[in-house]
């Protein structure tokens, strides 16, 4: 099974906070990686290949500030990454149709995998679009994955505490959540093997046939206040206190 | 010059730290309550290559230098500083004198056991009347056709009632002195050889430290390290990797302090705001991470150097004299910016504050050291 | 044009309602989508929700897939010349979504907080980083597609006088690599607080062990939610084991909602709960200093509110 990853160097969201004067998040100095998400799409790249065999690439759009982080996922099993410089300020459809270009440079993969969302902006929207530029299905929100020899099925989490069991043929496009697996860690042993492995930098008209223009623009990141809202709900009657309670809770997504 | 790890460096912090806070982190507390010796931890360790972090590939090691080797002990004890010194003491005073000393017998028969975890190391140096004057001692070792017998005991032996391979210094020819003191790898498993008392300690409360004895115990001459006489050579140079790795056990002693501290500072409420905000944490806080980063980079400039070749005895004693000292007085600190909660075992700078004492004692007091540095200035 | 497809009705009047909203804007009429079989009763409740008119796709067009239906989808903008996509922000809408786009080849935007015109041009907002921050998104390209979550807007009174055509249409698609081969709920594992999305926790204000069924039946409203307690819960009385201990030695969570039950709020547990994204806390004593950390408190005996809270609970979920 050829296999590509699809991943994202990110700011360490935990680590972020917001700059009290300005209401914007300090992104300068956090700390940056692979997150967990992806790192369980390689993991599962990985045991698919430890049992079929075949090749993981890595892929990545964008600027890698630090390499070892991309190094880290040839260590942990990848065979090699491509680095793909967007043109400034890629959106998803930039994104998408870099990835989707690259995997279609690279030639006969029978898998594609993204997390479910990459852990700074979470919209969850490069997996579904590559799968399309691809012409492939798509399993999204994979739990579980089990590769067959002809077909691959996949327990997916569709939310209300159900899951999906589904299967697909290949190639195929699978996001996965991080309950999927726990990625390992490479040893000091694979660490240092990783350093043979080939990492390539691609520039988009290398192997783009077509121009591709962003579709979105992100105008503004402004901080939320994490204060607390210290509402006590106190009215006359309990009643009134408990359904407001519960109204707010709606209004805020958690009753769904 | 140049102050930035390489990307393998890089690699190697990141996969401990992940390892350190996942599967260290979450069980440290209740080893050091429970006093129990972190053996699940070395076992997934050894998977990972940490306990051959020096030894050579072929011998199953992952052949990384000093640099990385600092940096996995300074992570590790950042979570776990027994489990630190364990590691520690496994790596550069067992493992590295192998490496560096022993024969492709010895090589082959025992690194690939202590590189896997199926044979923990001690180093058996100290003795009740010999500690940092290791001249001093008493432990025999006579030979007797193709084997040498040894008698006496030895004491605060890290991992002494747990190892399956200890480094047994022994005087073969007093008359030499310290030139009469021969080094030996001895299996745990040997006749003779007995645990004593395991010690209840102040800190470091997972790392079993005990006496050994050895009573007319039998090794093979095949287990000479290096030549006769040449035990005090390799204790010497031995404490020299081992002083790196205690300076970098301390730094992760202290940065766990300060990480600790940022913590609580800023969640602690006092006159209405977090303490973070007032002057007199502020300055506390700021001269511990000064301090903290000074002795990290004291510690590579000395792992540095081991790595470059070159002599580094003086080197590591600076690092291993200012890191322990650096993390005593963060964990003193530290439990002043806790207050009262600091003294209570709820919170980790208490365990830290126990911990770090024994660095500025073990492998060499902080007296020793400075009687090292003094000997190198003077030359 | 608006377009509005989700496969749930509830969210799709929610849609509706937004979509009006940004209908009188722009001119044009709202249009929703239902895919699949359906009676006539449902079509109308869309119309009585606001919508202008209900495209009704054909049942043969079978189950929901992503590939699938932005098939459909991207054959129903092109019909009824649509401007603005809105979707439903369930798993299903957000891998359909990017799809269509895709298809459409246009922006997308995934879990719109709030979606606007600004300067002639679409503006969405959602939430990043963690809901640490808010990114504000401009379309620079038209369609606008977009997904909404569940309970962001409110759906428009039901009003039953209200009429609109309901069309039937049949959509042609090819049929995908995909097949569904089960749908099964999921086994609840053992507790896991850290990676909960909703904790009900207990504290000494339960006056025994059994007691703490009244959280479990309030968890059981809220999506199943987890199980957590502070320290005297776990580590003294031991009415819980201590996996479902939150606090400083026990384990730190960073729920979606965390709700305090009897929890006096000392700093080791606020501790373990403070990364919580909204906390409630109900309590008796109103100086406990957990409502300090809480975004809504309710002051009152933790016997008499809870079941009162259950009831309004799912009363609101309907």
């Amino acid at each position: 099974m050829n296999i590509a990853v699809c991943v994202k160097d990110v700011v360490d969201v935990s680590e972020i906070k917001i700059d009290e004067k300005t209401n914007e998040p300090i992104l300068e100095g956090i700390s940056r990686e692979v997150s967990d998400i992806e790192k369980s799409a390689v993991e599962e790249a990985i045991k698919i290949k430890e049992e079929y065999g075949g090749k993981i690439t890595v892929l990545t759009v964008g600027s890698v500030e630090n390499m070892e982080n991309i190094k880290e996922l040839l260590a942990m099993g990848a065979d090699e990454a491509v680095i793909i410089s967007p043109p400034e300020e890629p959106d998803y459809t930039v994104v998408s149709e870099l990835l989707a270009g690259a995997i279609d440079e690279i030639g006969d993969i029978d898998i594609v995998l993204c997390g479910e969302a990459s852990i700074d902006l979470f919209s969850g929207q490069v997996g579904p679009r590559v799968a399309e530029l691809l012409d492939i299905p798509q399993i999204t929100y994979a739990e579980g994955l089990e590769a067959e020899e002809e077909k691959i099925v996949g327990e997916r989490d569709v939310g209300g505490n159900k899951v999906m069991t589904v299967e697909s043929s290949y190639p195929v496009l699978v996001t996965v959540t991080k309950e999927i697996n726990d990625p390992r860690l490479p040893s000091l042993q694979e660490i240092l093997g990783a350093a043979n492995k080939p990492i390539n930098e691609w520039e988009s008209d290398e192997f783009m046939d077509h121009e591709i223009k962003p579709t979105m623009e992100t105008k503004d990141i402004r901080g939320v206040s994490m204060e607390r809202k210290n509402i006590i709900f106190d009215e006359d009657e309990l009643e009134d206190s408990v359904k407001k309670l519960a109204e707010n809770l709606a209004k805020e997504g958690l009753l769904e | 010059m140049n102050f930035e790890l390489t990307d393998n460096q890089k690699m190697v912090r990141n996969m401990v730290r992940d390892f350190a806070e996942n599967e260290i982190e979450p069980v440290a507390d209740e080893l050091d309550e429970k006093k129990e010796y972190p053996d699940e931890i070395l076992d997934k360790m050894s998977d990972l290559g940490l306990l051959g972090i020096m030894i050579p590939e072929e011998y199953d090691g992952a052949g990384m230098d000093t640099v990385s080797f600092a940096i996995a002990i300074e992570e590790i004890s950042r979570k776990c500083a027994a489990t630190g010194v364990i590691t520690e003491v496994h790596n550069s005073l067992v493992a590295s004198p192998i490496v560096h000393y022993g024969t492709e017998e010895q090589k082959k028969k025992y690194l690939p056991m202590l590189a896997t975890g199926k044979k923990i190391g001690a180093f058996g140096g100290t003795e009740p009347d010999a500690g940092t004057d290791l001249g001093a001692m008493q432990t025999t070792a006579e030979k007797d056709g193709d084997s040498y017998i040894i008698n006496g005991q030895k004491t605060f032996i890290t991992s002494g009632s747990e190892a399956g391979i200890v480094i047994v210094f022994a005087v073969t020819d007093k008359s030499k002195g310290r030139k009469g003191i021969s080094a030996f790898i001895v299996e745990s498993d040997t006749e003779g050889f007995q645990v004593g008392d395991v010690f209840d300690k102040l800190g470091l409360h997972a790392n079993k430290v005990s006496e050994l004895f050895f009573e007319d115990m039998e090794v093979p001459k095949e287990n000479l390290l290096g030549e006769e006489g040449k035990g005090y050579k390799i204790a010497l140079s031995a404490l020299d990797h081992g002083r790196i790795g205690i300076g970098a056990q301390a730094v992760g002693i202290a940065q766990a302090v300060l990480d600790e501290s940022i913590e609580y500072s800023q969640q602690r409420e006092q006159f209405g705001k977090p303490i973070s905000n007032f002057q007199a944490i502020q300055w506390k806080l700021a001269e511990i991470g000064t301090r903290t980063e000074a002795a990290r980079l004291l510690v590579y400039n000395a792992a540095d150097a081991a790595d470059r070749g070159e002599r580094f005895t003086k080197e590591a004693s600076m690092a291993k004299l200012f890191a322990s000292e650096v993390a005593m007085n963060a964990a003193t600190e530290g439990i002043q910016i806790h207050g009262g909660y600091g003294y209570i075992d709820e919170y980790k700078v208490e365990q830290l504050f126990r911990d770090a004492k024994i660095t500025e004692i073990y492998e060499g007091t902080s007296e020793a050291q400075k009687m090292v540095i003094a000997r190198c200035l003077l030359k | 044009m608006v377009l509005i497809y989700s496969d749930d009705i509830d969210i799709t009047k929610e849609l509706i309602a937004k979509g009006k909203e940004l209908a009188d804007e722009t001119g044009g009429k709202v249009i929703s989508t239902i895919i699949g079989e359906v009676d006539e009763e449902a079509a109308n409740e869309l119309i009585y929700h606001g919508s202008d008119e209900v495209i009704v796709v054909d049942a043969e067009t079978g189950e929901f897939k992503a590939d699938k239906y932005a098939q459909v989808l991207n054959q129903l903008v092109e019909k009824t010349d649509s401007e603005i996509i809105l979707i439903g922000s369930n798993k299903n809408g957000k891998e359909l979504a990017p799809r269509l786009a895709v298809k459409l080849e246009t922006g997308c935007v995934t879990d719109c907080t709030d979606l606007y015109f600004e300067d002639d041009a679409l503006t969405a907002e959602r939430i990043a980083y963690s809901g640490k921050a808010i990114a504000v998104q401009t379309f620079t390209s038209k369609p606008y597609v977009a997904t909404i979550p569940p309970k962001n807007f409110d759906p428009l009174p039901k009003d039953e006088s209200r009429q609109g055509e309901i069309t039937r249409e049949k959509v042609e698609v090819t049929e995908t690599g995909l097949r569904i081969i089960d749908i099964q709920e999921k086994e609840i594992k053992g507790v896991n607080v850290e990676d909960a999305e909703i904790i009900v926790s207990c504290g000494r204000g339960f006056d025994n062990k059994e007691d703490i069924e009244l959280a479990e039946e309030l968890a059981g409203s809220l999506r199943g939610a987890t199980i957590g307690c502070s320290r005297p819960v776990a580590a003294d009385l031991k009415w819980l084991p201590e996996d479902h201990w939150i606090g400083l030695s026990g384990h730190k969570v960073k729920p979606n909602l965390y709700v305090a039950i009897g929890i006096s709020g000392q700093i080791q547990h606020i501790a373990g709960m403070r990364d919580s994204e909204t906390v409630v806390a109900i309590n008796e004593n109103e100086d406990a200093p957990i409502f300090e950390s809480a975004d809504y408190g309710i002051v009152g005996d933790l016997y008499e509110v809870l079941p009162k809270l259950i009831d309004a609970i799912n009363e609101e979920k309907g």
